[in-house]
Parts: structure tokens; C-alpha cells; sequence
């Protein structure tokens, strides 16, 4: 394994001084689950880590007027425990399969966005929960979708000063569902096959508004806009829903590898699309 | 007929430690983490070892340049094919007393101008940090032309095709001839065919290989090794031409050997580097390498055509088997022997004929895995066992039942069964412990349950004239040490010596120390493998142990002043059975032979039955000593939109003759299921076109506790085996009939087979879908 340097700042300001210094390869390092891996595997090079267990600013989940912010160093574990992050399903739902139970005790919601893998697993529900991604440097603070964020494999809008403090969740109080299914070829400690989240808003038999999120079936997590908007304003049944889930699994666009042919992803987003939205209305 | 030579138990009273789950001897260092394993060695002044391995799965080697790591700070030597001119290594079987070597069986400890698998060694880098011996592949200039190549074994059987191994790829074949399969085929009413094919794993041990080697202050290369097979220490001295003493093995508790640390590891590279630089060289395998590098199981397509009668009786069978034997011949042609004479079964069928072939290719070798060969096919005989059924229409286990071998039946190369035969009892107790059936609770869910029935054999081929040696010696205080080079690769094999020896002398566990597992300081006591170590070195013990209780006993009951058969041993205390007030410590009377110079320790030597080779015409004769019995039963849910399998329930019922300790049993019977389920589902070392396409454990899945149901484990003791007391192995016979039965009932839910292990979702809503389309 390369040698790297290892920062250990205090607080947000030195972190983001350490990052500003960009005549090296400087990363953050949050859990480290997915950079120790990447290091020993020479995917990544960095010559300065910048370990963000001690800045106690990008910590802790509030609710603030209509809005969950959750912060970057939120542990996988944390979705499981804190009430405020257990009552969205489709969050709890994915952190529920998402590695065991040790690396949830030291992956970050962060780290998963980070690292920008199209099967990361909180990244289809965030997605379903239209999160907004907030990002620190130096010269300031900017916001943008979560959907944006995403450029390609291991691609994104993040540069190299910056950090991700916190994710911002719009919470309506209307009535709202979500859920989350990830498959993968064994219980845990897998990598997700296909993943699906949908979110839905309900007005008495009618589809207010809905959201559905892949994972896994291209080159960035995405939304499914095609099949939500046959789905948007009309009424739930059974026809819908099928249609819906046909078009999503045409608007996908995954891949052959050793785990599993493009076609079979396919035909599971049409599967799982429809089971999504037929549990969260369940849960209404 | 084998001739058993049992020692006679009817001496014995009462039995208060065997039967016990007894905690292990070998449990408190493992659980606090003291136990040493053998990359956990370290030495003063000691060197790190790196392989660097081939980047191509069949390439001619144009050069080597080594000039830029040798003179790199850190680098204190690199060995290349130069270095060591012709060695090469034996991967015929350790310890056969045959003087000819098979043919063809040697590999070339470092590849010099032809590689034939992706990951063969081809140099070794010793340096004084471990970072510094990784750089081996940076600094070692190595330049490759593609040679032609091949990676089925069907395509290595074409005439013209790439060879591998000299002359024509083929290394090994068995054609069995029992009866006149073609003629008793005639007489069949219906005749089922089916191919069922298994895949590449891996042992994936805890455990990677390691080992540390240093040559003492007598000259003695000296190598601590987690290893299978202390034994080695004969091809080693054999392959560095040193003599056979100047060569010692120690081995270390092994953390998972499954077969994997069967042949030789890292043994020679890091001998070669300590004799070459005169200090201590260590080197563990990266999982990487573990995966990319050693022996994987043998990949079998197996086909069967097996007549019957309407009623169900099996009047014919003709199996082929077709086995892919990787790049080097290792056990190869073992493994296949182990297949072809198991091909139908535990199964009464007079009229076969097997036809064998195991063949090379420019894949990673393949060589020893728990169930070796017999549990390939028994993925096959008990999947074709259900298509049986399925085309007769009966129940399945009303098939096997008709067809099930009794005491005396014979396998198909004509050896009898000599125990108890116990395979309905243990079919009917697996299948019951499954519970009632129980419905889906979703349109789109199938339940199914399965079963599948096995034979495997324990004991070694009983032409390698196996046998085994311990020592039993008692203490002036009463405590006992074992010494008995067993290797312990974490199935208990040091503690069922223990037990064996308490049970014997009255002492209790905790006041018994074993040493085991080093071939120049214990008595050797062959291989852990082939699930033999507690029938061999079990036997030995407890005759060694027998040895010295009548010396003392002798004694005692002059002291006692009653007759020897009056004497019994409990509790650190001689006493007369039927008034135990008449009674001595042991050690007053062990001071009395002392003083007396009685012997109070025993080297015995136990020797397994011996039978002369196979019939070469038609592979008839004897081959192993005895065989285990038993059935496991499994209850799937099959999503069948998705393909999706969950394993609900487990059961295992096996006849182990007598549990010495019923934990460990046990421990063995849920371990088998489990890695019989990652064999089913999802365990699959892809190698395509000769690259492997699952490096890690990120790609190459094995079960984990989620994947993994309760086994209820149901331990029968017919008390027929072998071992002491009437036990039998239990090792590998867990492992074996796992997969089958997930794949039965698999296709009981579905109503279709996938006969390609392992059943992954896509393989089987392909299957699904095969039907849907028939009735479309
Ligand atoms: C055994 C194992 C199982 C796994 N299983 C799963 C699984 O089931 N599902 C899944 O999705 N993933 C899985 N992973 C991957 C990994 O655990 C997750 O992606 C995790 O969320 C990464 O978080 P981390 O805190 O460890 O990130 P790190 O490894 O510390 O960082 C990951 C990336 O994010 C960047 N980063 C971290 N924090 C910030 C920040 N605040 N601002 C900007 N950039 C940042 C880092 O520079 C790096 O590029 C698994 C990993 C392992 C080792």
C-alpha cells in the first residue's frame, strides 16, 4: 500500500484549509470503507487524506422548517437508530441491507455520495427524497439537487476544496410513502444488482406525486422520470403501475458483467418498480 | 474383502467422556485470539516474500530481467527458474508407498520459459519490509508471447488443440465396468438422461496461505506452515535435493484448510529464499493471490442415462463424467476416481458403466476440496434421482427408497458395503425435521423442499498403505501428554485425540496436553485429509492409550489385589468396579511403576485395511476402507418473478457411526450445510478465458449469516464405523449432498431444473421462463 499523509484537523475550518492546498492529491476521508479499499487496490492515489472523524460541524440530523438536514458524517448505522431518519422507509429500508453491520458503523451518507458509485445504496432513496446537497469550501457555501450532483461512475460536481456538510430533505406534511428494495446475490455484503426507491405523495386515490430512483442500472444513480410522469396526477391501479414500471425498466440503461446480464437488470427494475410503489402505497 | 483389525473394545466400561460435547481443549485460545496461526509467527533479522506471478493464462517467457530489483535498496534476493536449475515439485499424493511417481505429475517450482495459468509463479522477491518485496511486479521485467491456448476441457480434448499437459491433455481417466450396462439398458421401460454441470470454487479459508522458513543451527530447513499435510517434508527435501532429515515441517493450528492446503503452498518459495539468504523469510498470500493462485475444485459436467422400470427400480446406469483439471495435474486424477466410483450413488445398481476423464486447460489448477470429486457427483446422481421421479411420476423418495443400498450391496467398482447401511433412516429423519408443508404467502412465491441422500468414503485409497502413529505417555503428576503429528485444521482433530485418550486413562481433558502437527518432533500421522484423521490417528491413539492403561492396570490390581478385568480408571483414581473404596490415586500408582520401570507411555502405529490396485480392465476392487451415510433435507422459497432463492429451513441426518463429541458433529454437519448452500447459490470462481474474473471477496460470494438457516443437525450412531468406538468420518460427508438438495428443491418450487450449479437468480427465471414458453 502507498504512503499517504494522514490530516486530522478540528474543526470544519482547518479541514477546509487542508483542502485548499490543492498542489497535492488531497481526499477527505470520512469511514474510509470505500478509500482504504480503493487505495490497496491503487484506484486511488491520494499523497493527503483529510480525516473528517473530528469536525463536529458536519455531524448531527435536525428537522427545520419542512426540511431534514443531515449531516455528511451521518453513519449508515445512524439511519437505523435516530427516530428522525427511521421514519422515511425508504432510507431505513436501504440502510437496513446496505453492508453489515460493522462497516455501518463507520460508512457515511458522505462517503456513499462521494465515492459516486451507480450502486451506492442510499443514493436511489435520496434521490426519491429530492435531497439537496450542500457544499462547503473556503470562498463559501453552495447548493444544488443531489440529482445533479452525479456526473458518472465515480464522477462528480464536486471540487476538489470542497466538502459535502449536509443533505437537505424537503419534508411535506402531506401524505407521503416511501420504500426501498435492493437486490443483490446474497443477504448482505452485497453489491446491489438492481436497487429501486420510489417516494410517493397521495391524494385520496390519485398519485399527487411520486418519484422513482435506480440504482445500479446505469452509469450514475438515477430518476425515473419517464415512468414517473405517467404516474404524476392519475389514479393508482393497477394499469398505471405496470405501465409505469415498464417504462422505467426501458428508460435504465445497465450493463453485462459477472453478476448479471443487462436484460435480467432490466426486466428486475420492471419487477421491483412495481412491487415499490405497490408497498409504499400499502403503507399509506 | 477388507479384513478389519478393530481393536477390541469389550474391555471397556461405561463411557464418561466420550458421547460428551466437551468443550475443546483448543477453544480458549481461539476465542481470546492467543492461538497462534502461522503468518502470526515472527523472527529476529526476518525477510518478507513475494511471488510474482504470471499476467497471462498461457504465454511463452521471452525474458526475464531481474537486474533492476536486485540491486533495489530492500532487495536481498530474487529467485527465478535460473536460480534453481530443473526443480520442480511433485504434486503426485504425499506418503504413497508406490516407488513409481505417476508420470507428468511434476510442476516447475517457478515457471521458466512457458507459463500455463494466469497467476503461476514465475520469480520470488525477498526484502527486508513487505512493502518493499510488493514492488517484485514494478522492478522484474518480464516478457511474454501469447502461446495458443485452451479453456474447456472439451476443447483440450480436440485433436490439434493447444497442449497443456503432455501427450494429449488428458490427465487421468477410470472406466468403471460392473454388468452389462448396455444390455440391462434394453430391458429398461423408460430410460432418463440428464447433464448437470458444477462450477469453479474456492475453499475461502479465514485463513490465506502462510508460512515462515528459516534453516537452523543444524542445517535443518525449518518451515512453519499452515498446512494440511506436514508430510510434504518429503517432496520439499525431494524437489531443494536436500536429504529427507534435513527437512522439518512444523505446522501451526490451521484456520480452514477444506482441501486447500492439501498440496504444497508456500513451502518452496520460502525455503528456497531462506536457504538462498540465510535468514527467516515469511509470506502470507493476499486473498488475491489465494484466490488467483491455489488449487480450486475441479468443475465436473456430469451425464447420466439411467434405466428403470415402471415400478422405479434402476436396472442400468451409464454415467460420463468430463472434469477440468486446470493447468497442472495436482490430485486430479484422485478427484476423479472419488467422482467416478460414486457416480449412481448410494443406490443398489448392478449393471454400470462410468466412463471418466479429467483433462487440462490454461485455467487455475484444480486439486482437493472437502467432498473431493464425490460431491460433484452427487450434485449429479441425486438431481438425476428427481428426474427420475419427476418422469415416472412418483414421489422421489418413494424412488430412492426402492433403490437404496442395503448392508452388502456393492459400489459400481465391486466393493461392498461392510457397515450399517442407514440411508432411509437418515432420508425419512432429515425430511420430517423439515416440518409440515407450509404454503407461499404471495402469488409470486413457490415453496419447495428437497432432498438428497449421499455415500463418501473416510480413510484414504487402500492401495496408499496408510497408516498412522501416536504416543500416549503419562506424567509423574497424573497429566497425560499426546504426541501425534496430526495436523489440526480446526475440525478438532487434536481434541477428539484428547477424549479419546481420557476416556481410556480416567483423566480428565483439562489435564491432557497435545502436541501434534510437526513431522520431525511427533510421530507422523499422515495427511488431514480425506476425512481420515479421526479414523487413523483416533485408532492409534486409543490403541496407545490401551497399551499403557494395561501396564497399569496390571499393576493396580496386584496393589488392589483383585483380578485385571476389576480394574478401572476415573477421575485421576484407579479403583476396582464393583467397590470403589478399594481405590489408589494415579499417581501413587504411577510412582509405583516408575520406581518399578514399568513403561507409562506407548507409540502405537495403526494401519488401515490394504488392498491391492483396480482391476486395470474394469476398475474393479476395493478402495476404501469404509463409508459414511446420511441425507440432508431443505425447504427453498423461489421468487419467481425474480429468480430469487431463500434457503427457510435445513435439515441433516447422518450416520457417524458414534459421536466422540457430539458438539463437534455437530459443528461439522452446519459447517457442510453451509458451504453446500454457497455452492448451491452463489460461490463461483469465474474464470473466463483463462482470466479470473472474481479476484476478491467483493466478487466471489460465499454465504453469510444472513444467507445461512439453522441446520438441525440429527446425529444417528450405528456404531459400525471404524474409528475408535465404532465412529465414522464426518468431515467431508457434511459438505456433499448440501447442493443437490437445494437444487431439488429448487425445481420442486418451480417445476424446472437449472442444471448448472450455481443456482443464481438469472439462472433460474431463465428456467421459469423455459416453462412459461412450453405452455405458451
Ligand atoms: C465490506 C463492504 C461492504 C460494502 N457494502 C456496501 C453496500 O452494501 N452498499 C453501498 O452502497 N456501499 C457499500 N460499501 C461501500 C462503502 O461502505 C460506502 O460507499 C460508504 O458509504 C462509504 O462511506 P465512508 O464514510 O466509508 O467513505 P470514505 O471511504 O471515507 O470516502 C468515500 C469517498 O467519499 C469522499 N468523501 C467522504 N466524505 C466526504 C465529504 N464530507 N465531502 C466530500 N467527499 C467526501 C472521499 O474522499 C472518498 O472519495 C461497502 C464497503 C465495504 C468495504
Amino acid at each position: 500500500m502507498r504512503d499517504f499523509e494522514l490530516l486530522q484537523p478540528k474543526n470544519l475550518a482547518d479541514a477546509l484549509d487542508a483542502l485548499a492546498q490543492n498542489n497535492a492529491s488531497v481526499h477527505p476521508l470520512a469511514g474510509g470503507t470505500d478509500m482504504l479499499v480503493d487505495i490497496r487496490a491503487q484506484r486511488a492515489q491520494p499523497d493527503v487524506l483529510v480525516a473528517l472523524q473530528n469536525v463536529n460541524e458536519l455531524r448531527g440530523v435536525t428537522r427545520t422548517n419542512g426540511h431534514l438536514r443531515v449531516g455528511a458524517s451521518t453513519t449508515i448505522a445512524e439511519f437505523l437508530k435516530n427516530p428522525l431518519l427511521t421514519e422515511h422507509d425508504a432510507l431505513r429500508q436501504a440502510a437496513s441491507v446496505f453492508a453489515n453491520p460493522l462497516i455501518r458503523n463507520s460508512a457515511t451518507i458522505a462517503g456513499n455520495i462521494g465515492s459516486a458509485s451507480p450502486a451506492g445504496d442510499m443514493l436511489p432513496p435520496l434521490l426519491a427524497f429530492d435531497a439537496q446537497i450542500e457544499l462547503v469550501s473556503k470562498n463559501g457555501t453552495r447548493t444544488m439537487p443531489l440529482n445533479e450532483f452525479f456526473l458518472g461512475p465515480r464522477k462528480t460536481a464536486r471540487n476538489a476544496n470542497e466538502l459535502i456538510s449536509n443533505l437537505q430533505l424537503p419534508i411535506s406534511n402531506l401524505q407521503t410513502a416511501s420504500a426501498f428494495y435492493k437486490l443483490g446475490l446474497r443477504q448482505a455484503d452485497a453489491i446491489s444488482l438492481v436497487s429501486v426507491a420510489v417516494w410517493l405523495q397521495r391524494d385520496s386515490d390519485m398519485i399527487r406525486d411520486v418519484r422513482i430512483a435506480l440504482g445500479a442500472v446505469a452509469p450514475r444513480p438515477m430518476r425515473a422520470t419517464r415512468a414517473e410522469e405517467i404516474l404524476h396526477g392519475q389514479i393508482f391501479n393497477e394499469t398505471n403501475v405496470k405501465e409505469a414500471a415498464r417504462v422505467a425498466s426501458e428508460e435504465c440503461a445497465p450493463i453485462d458483467d459477472l453478476r448479471a446480464s443487462a436484460n435480467y437488470r432490466r426486466r428486475m427494475v420492471n419487477v421491483y418498480v412495481r412491487r415499490m410503489l405497490e408497498q409504499a402505497w400499502r403503507n399509506f | 474383502m477388507i479384513r478389519l483389525d478393530q481393536p477390541n473394545l469389550a474391555n471397556l466400561p461405561e463411557l464418561r467422556h466420550i458421547g460428551k460435547p466437551l468443550p475443546r481443549i483448543d477453544a480458549m485460545g481461539k476465542v481470546t485470539g492467543a492461538t497462534k496461526y502461522a503468518g502470526d509467527y515472527v523472527m529476529p533479522n526476518m525477510l518478507h516474500a513475494k511471488v510474482l506471478r504470471s499476467k497471462y493464462p498461457s504465454a511463452k517467457i521471452l525474458r526475464i530481467d531481474v537486474s533492476k530489483a536486485r540491486g533495489f535498496p530492500g532487495i536481498v534476493a530474487v529467485l527465478t527458474a535460473d536460480d534453481l536449475p530443473g526443480a520442480r515439485v511433485t504434486t503426485d499424493i504425499p506418503g504413497v508407498t508406490d516407488t513409481a511417481k505417476r508420470a507428468g505429475t511434476d510442476a516447475p517450482i517457478l515457471a521458466k520459459d512457458r507459463v500455463r495459468f494466469m497467476g503461476e509463479a514465475i520469480a520470488i522477491v525477498a526484502a527486508e519490509e513487505l512493502a518493499i518485496a510488493e514492488r517484485a511486479s514494478d522492478l522484474i521485467e518480464v516478457d511474454y508471447e501469447p502461446y495458443p491456448a485452451v479453456f474447456t476441457p472439451a476443447e483440450a480434448m480436440q485433436p490439434g488443440a493447444p497442449i497443456v499437459t503432455e501427450p494429449d491433455n488428458i490427465v487421468a481417466r477410470w472406466r468403471i465396468v460392473k454388468g452389462d450396462a448396455d444390455a440391462a439398458m434394453k430391458n429398461a421401460d423408460v430410460i432418463v438422461e440428464g447433464t448437470y454441470k458444477t462450477q469453479f470454487i474456492d475453499h475461502a479459508y479465514l485463513e490465506p496461505e502462510a508460512g515462515i522458513a528459516w534453516v537452523d543451527e543444524n542445517g535443518v530447513l525449518t518451515i512453519r506452515v499452515s498446512t494440511q499435510v506436514v508430510e510434504h517434508f518429503r517432496s520439499i527435501a525431494a524437489a531443494l535435493q536436500l536429504p529427507q532429515n534435513k527437512v522439518h515441517v512444523m505446522g501451526a493450528l490451521v484456520g480452514g484448510g477444506f482441501g486447500g492446503k492439501e498440496d504444497i503452498t508456500v513451502e518452496l518459495f520460502i525455503g528456497l529464499a531462506a536457504l538462498k539468504t540465510r535468514r527467516p523469510v515469511k509470506m502470507i498470500y493476499t486473498r488475491e493471490e489465494s484466490l488467483l493462485a491455489h488449487c480450486k475444485r475441479h468443475p465436473f459436467t456430469i451425464t447420466h442415462k439411467t434405466g428403470v422400470t415402471r415400478s422405479g427400480r434402476i436396472v442400468a446406469a451409464q454415467v460420463n463424467m468430463l472434469a477440468d483439471s486446470g493447468a497442472y495435474v495436482y490430485l486430479s486424477p484422485y478427484v476423479l476416481l472419488y467422482a467416478a466410483s460414486s457416480a449412481v450413488g448410494p443406490y443398489r445398481v448392478n449393471n454400470v458403466t462410468v466412463n471418466a476423464c479429467a483433462v487440462a486447460t490454461n485455467n487455475t489448477f484444480t486439486s482437493a476440496f472437502r467432498g473431493f470429486g464425490a460431491a460433484q457427483a452427487c450434485v449429479a446422481y441425486e438431481q438425476q434421482m428427481d428426474e427420475i421421479a419427476r418422469e415416472l411420476d412418483m414421489d422421489p423418495r418413494q424412488v430412492r427408497r426402492i433403490n437404496y443400498a442395503q448392508a452388502g450391496d456393492t459400489t459400481p467398482n465391486g466393493q461392498a458395503f461392510r457397515g450399517a447401511v442407514w440411508l432411509e433412516e437418515c432420508a425419512q429423519r432429515a425430511w420430517d425435521a423439515l416440518g409440515e408443508e407450509t404454503k407461499a404467502n404471495a402469488p409470486h412465491m413457490k415453496i419447495g423442499r428437497g432432498l438428497a441422500s449421499y455415500m463418501q468414503s473416510y480413510g484414504r485409497i487402500t492401495w496408499f498403505h496408510d497408516t498412522s502413529q501416536a504416543w500416549v505417555g503419562l506424567e509423574m503428576d497424573g497429566s497425560i501428554v499426546i504426541r501425534c503429528g496430526v495436523p489440526d485444521i480446526g475440525g478438532g482433530q487434536m481434541n477428539t485425540l484428547a477424549q479419546i485418550t481420557a476416556e481410556v486413562l480416567g483423566v480428565p481433558m483439562e489435564r491432557i496436553t497435545v502436541y501434534g502437527t510437526d513431522s520431525a518432533l511427533t510421530p507422523l500421522a499422515g495427511t488431514t485429509t480425506a476425512t481420515r484423521q479421526m479414523y487413523m490417528s483416533g485408532n492409534a491413539t486409543y490403541q496407545a492409550a490401551l497399551a499403557v492403561r494395561k501396564t497399569l492396570a496390571e499393576r493396580a490390581s496386584q496393589h488392589l489385589e483383585c483380578e485385571l478385568d476389576e480394574i478401572d480408571f476415573a477421575d485421576n483414581t484407579v479403583f476396582v468396579k464393583n467397590d470403589a473404596s478399594q481405590n489408589m490415586p494415579l499417581t501413587q500408582l504411577i510412582a509405583i511403576c516408575a520406581a518399578e520401570g514399568l513403561p507409562r507411555a506407548n507409540l502405537s502405529l495403526f494401519k488401515a485395511p490394504f488392498t491391492d490396485k483396480l482391476d486395470p480392465d474394469n476398475a474393479q476392487g476395493d478402495i476404501w476402507p469404509d463409508y459414511t451415510f446420511g441425507a440432508q433435507a431443505v425447504k427453498v422459497a423461489v421468487d419467481t418473478e425474480t429468480g430469487e432463492v431463500r434457503v427457510l429451513k435445513s435439515a441433516a441426518c447422518h450416520d457417524v457411526g458414534r459421536a466422540l463429541n457430539p458438539a463437534a458433529v455437530a459443528g461439522q454437519i452446519e459447517g457442510g450445510a453451509a458451504q453446500g448452500l454457497g455452492y448451491a447459490l452463489m460461490e463461483d470462481v469465474q474464470i473466463v478465458n483463462g482470466v479470473t474474473l472474481t479476484p476478491s471477496f467483493a466478487e466471489y460470494l460465499i454465504p453469510t449469516a444472513s444467507d445461512i438457516p439453522e441446520t438441525k443437525t440429527i446425529i444417528l450412531e450405528s456404531g459400525t464405523g471404524l474409528g475408535p468406538f465404532g465412529a465414522k468420518g464426518i468431515g467431508e460427508p457434511a459438505l456433499t449432498p448440501m447442493a443437490p438438495a437445494i437444487a431439488n428443491a429448487v425445481a420442486d418450487a418451480i417445476g424446472a431444473r437449472v442444471t448448472q450449479l450455481p443456482l443464481t437468480p438469472e439462472r433460474v427465471l431463465e428456467a421459469i421462463d423455459k416453462i412459461e414458453t412450453r405452455f405458451s
